[in-house]
């Protein structure tokens, strides 16, 4: 019997003991994950382009980027460019010191940094962007919504007098070199990639080898992730971070309020449920994102009619759809196609008051008076007017394709929706196998690249316009270049080669406890989109380390709580062990 | 004598609870004119009304009636369980009898085809199909009918076989009777409580991938569905942060779960389950 007590004894302090050493081991192991080195944090920052979800950026270097899927600012993150947009808009030198232009805008002189070095200790020599900008040519990326990204079409010459001028020779002079060309093309090392066989595939590591900021760690295409380091080198200074992530998330809300991500890019109605979260700081302005209602109109023998794109206008009430679809996330379209926020809009363009009557007098008039019994038109042969409404399978597309439906047979036309992935979107409409589409995309607030590509992009081809379209890009007279922009929209309202039905706005969150310094770039970076990602932020932000390691405490007593749940479940299942094995005779 | 037992298994509590519930849906899907204050499509009113006198579950993020969906929505779950169960038995029966009562090499190779139909995972097939075709519910229908026909002719294959060679199938056929009068009049009314359980079976099946398929999008956009509001309420980023969880989300989840509940109810009590 006594014996019995002490052997029970014994096995209680034993099982506590255990008990003891596994409840510290658990705090001492997640204290130590924590910490790197002596108490310094690493600065992490994780980040989500959540509105891209849906895409894939591509390999960060100048040639495999997907412009789609804000693969340019991945891109940003490790190559830069001659010169690049502050937090004015103002064009600031990156690699080049200063430039200057000759007096008939044909002869460019840059004059390049000093001391910069590649990734990979290399030198940066002129010889790197004359490379660059040969090879280049030729190399366009392409996409259906043929963006015209790297525009080396008006380069005539690119020399090197020395290591550290580069003088660049037009072939015509081109109002907005500095943004759409300095401003975008990347800086691509020579010695990495004269030897390159398929450079459009090419993706191993050495591949994202630039100047920028930040080096490329890993890329991961099937989770759509990135991992980049900071450039210690880097010559406007160190990012103030030393890791940058960018993961797909599939609640960016949630993740930004749980820590899980630090800054991601949000639709409005996604802001409304921040409220309360008085640590997510919010920016927002206008981001040239356009919803447009497509046509095909050089293989539908009635959508090119005019008149019945013309119809189709007045049957649609923008206003009513941008306040169902966004919220107030956003602003009706303009006939004129530029956005009303531009300072190239032209508001005397014709307009398309919603007006179901008016639509209806100009199908019948167009020809398409008679109707079947469930009230579609019907052409001259007899044939429904019936359309395939193509979409993106994200939300807002499916109910901006559900409501033009609506509209749509109220003026007795029928449609057919169908969705696809963007990608297979942009693939038929590239093809030219859809009869109506719905195409979300950015523009930008520089007319070459806003109005210029409209006929590529809408299948309307109005020589005139194009005409126009020539003349605006070489005219660096400001006022005589808006009297054309404004003819353009003039044209464009009266053709109606597409229907921009609303313009969405920009919004981010991110957590300025942690990490501040996000701003909104009044153009854009890459000539004019992803407003809210501009490298520099990370150079110029600030990382608030006493709030951060308040955070990282309230972390740290979670994961303790977790440890101690885990140990004493250890610590009741090895008792009830000891005392079963106790019992056996 | 069967149709007796079979009644009499309705009348346990299951049973007529089950058969409450399923009249009640079907009632709300005939009369949804009378009973829905708009018509599903109306997107007439503002979007994201919290519930009040006009719109009494509120309105989602087009403006559409939420009421009125749910009722509507009845019609289309309801068509999807009885064209595709009917479907079903009829082609899982015609398919079942012929092969087992024929026999032989035919049946051999019959049931070697529903094997290969058997071994092809649903879900995932459903998933490309529905995807590769055209969103529309007839398409959908037409797909898990396809998908679900082989269960029913295994099932009536096996009891055909049985019957086949029982004694009172014998004797009619020693008696001179046809083929096709034998198994109109012996052999089929046999299969009836198999037939009734595919019905229930199928119809749960039915209504659960109508819904999921809506849910992820692959629905039929034209037809109000429980699955589509589902979709469209968590997809809205504020539905979990404000109470309209409570009135978008919640009555479309219960509306499905209580339908499911019913044809439940109903397949257990026909089991003899009380």
């Amino acid at each position: 019997m006594n014996s019995g007590d002490q052997m029970k004894l014994k096995e209680k302090s034993i099982s506590f003991l255990i008990s003891l050493i596994i409840i510290s081991s658990m705090l001492f192991s997640t204290a130590a994950g924590s910490d790197t080195g002596d108490g310094q944090q690493e600065k992490v920052l994780t980040i989500s382009m959540s509105t891209f979800t849906t895409l894939d950026g591509g390999f960060p270097s100048p040639l495999t980027l997907n412009p789609r899927g804000g693969g340019y600012v991945m891109t940003s993150y490790c190559f830069d460019t001659l010169v690049w947009p502050d937090e004015t808009g103002n064009f600031i030198g990156l690699l080049a010191d200063s430039w200057e232009s000759s007096d008939d805008g044909l002869v460019w002189t840059f004059h390049l940094r000093e001391g910069v070095k590649w990734h990979d200790g290399e030198p940066f020599t002129s010889n790197d962007v004359v490379f660059t900008l040969d090879y280049i040519k030729n190399k366009p990326l392409v996409t259906a919504v043929d963006a015209s990204w790297y525009n080396t079409a008006i380069m005539e010459r690119v020399e090197a007098p020395d290591d550290s001028t580069v003088v660049i020779t037009l072939t015509q002079p081109y109002a907005p070199f500095i943004p759409l060309v300095a401003g975008v093309i990347p800086i691509m090392p020579e010695h990495v990639w004269k030897d390159v066989q398929d450079p459009a595939k090419y993706s191993n590591m050495d591949a994202a080898i630039g100047t920028g900021p930040f080096i490329l760690e890993d890329y991961d295409m099937n989770h759509k992730s990135y991992k980049f380091s900071a450039n210690e080198d880097y010559f406007l200074g160190r990012p103030v971070i030393d890791t940058l992530i960018h993961i797909q998330t599939s609640d960016a809300v949630l993740s930004l309020k749980t820590g899980e991500i630090d800054e991601s890019n949000l639709a409005f109605d996604q802001i409304q449920a921040l409220n309360g979260s008085d640590y997510l700081k919010v920016i927002s302005g206008p981001s040239y994102s356009v919803y447009r209602l497509r046509f095909n109109i050089p293989s539908n023998d009635i959508l090119n009619n005019t008149e019945v794109r013309k119809a189709i206008y007045h049957s649609l009430d923008c206003k009513d759809i941008v306040n169902r679809v966004l919220h107030g996330g956003g602003i009706a379209g303009n006939s004129g196609y530029v956005p009303p926020y531009s300072k190239w809009y032209n508001p005397n363009v014709t307009q398309y008051e919603y007006d179901p009557e008016k639509a209806d007098m100009m199908l019948d008039k167009a020809g398409y008076q008679q109707r079947d019994k469930d009230g579609v038109r019907l052409d001259p042969e007899g044939n429904r007017l019936e359309f395939q409404l193509l979409y993106c399978s994200d939300q807002k597309s499916q109910r901006l394709a559900e409501l033009i439906q609506i509209y749509l047979k109220n003026i007795g036309i029928s449609t057919v929706l169908k969705s696809a992935d963007m990608q297979t979107v942009d693939g038929l409409v590239g093809e030219g196998n859809f009869d109506l589409a719905i195409y979300m995309h950015g523009t930008t607030n520089y007319p070459g690249r806003m109005l210029n590509p409209l006929p590529a992009i809408t299948g309307w081809n109005n020589t005139e316009f194009i005409s126009l379209a020539k003349e605006q890009i070489v005219t660096t007279d400001e006022d005589e270049r808006k009297e054309l922009v404004n003819r353009m929209q003039v044209l464009i309202a009266d053709n109606v080669p597409t229907i921009p039905i609303m313009y969405k706005n920009l919004y981010c969150a991110f957590n300025q406890d942690k990490f501040d310094g996000y701003f909104y770039t009044p153009d854009g970076i890459g000539g004019g989109s992803y407003m809210e990602h501009n490298k520099l932020v990370y150079i110029y932000g600030s990382w608030n380390g006493e709030t951060l390691r308040t955070t990282e405490g309230g972390n740290r007593v979670t994961a303790n709580s977790i440890g101690i749940l885990v140990s004493l479940a250890i610590f009741v299942s090895a008792f009830i062990f000891i005392r079963r094995s106790s019992r056996r005779p | 004598m069967k149709e007796r037992a079979l009644l009499q298994r309705m009348r346990s509590p299951k049973g007529t609870a089950g058969l409450i519930i399923l009249s009640f849906f079907t009632t709300i899907a005939f009369a949804a004119p009378v009973l829905a204050p708009y018509y599903p499509s109306d997107v007439s009113s503002s979007p994201l009304l919290a519930p009040d006198r006009d719109h009494p579950l509120g309105t989602d993020d087009v403006g559409r009636d939420i009421f009125s969906n749910l009722i509507y929505g009845s019609r289309t779950s309801l068509t999807v369980a009885l064209v595709v169960s009917l479907g079903v038995l009829v082609i899982g029966t015609l398919a079942g009898v012929f092969s087992g009562y024929i026999g032989g090499k035919i049946d051999r190779v019959m049931m070697r085809g529903v094997d290969i139909f058997l071994m092809i995972p649903d879900l995932p097939l459903i998933l490309i199909l529905a995807a590769y075709l055209r969103p529309s519910i007839w398409n959908i229908i037409f797909i898990l009918t396809v998908m679900g026909w082989p269960v029913g002719a295994r099932i009536t294959r096996a009891q055909t076989r049985t019957l086949r060679v029982s004694g009172h199938v014998n004797f009619a056929r020693v008696s001179g009777a046809s083929n096709w009068c034998v198994i109109k009049r012996h052999i089929i009314p046999d299969l009836y409580p198999i037939m009734t359980t595919t019905i229930v079976m199928q119809s749960i099946r039915a209504i659960l991938s109508e819904s999921g398929l809506a849910f992820l999008g692959l629905g039929d956009p034209s037809y109000p569905s429980w699955g589509t509001m589902i979709k469209y309420a968590i997809s809205y980023p504020l539905v979990f942060f404000s109470n309209a969880w409570m009135w978008w989300l919640l009555p479309a989840g219960i509306c499905i779960t209580m339908l499911v509940l019913g044809f439940v109810f109903v397949g257990q009590a026909m089991e003899g389950d009380k």
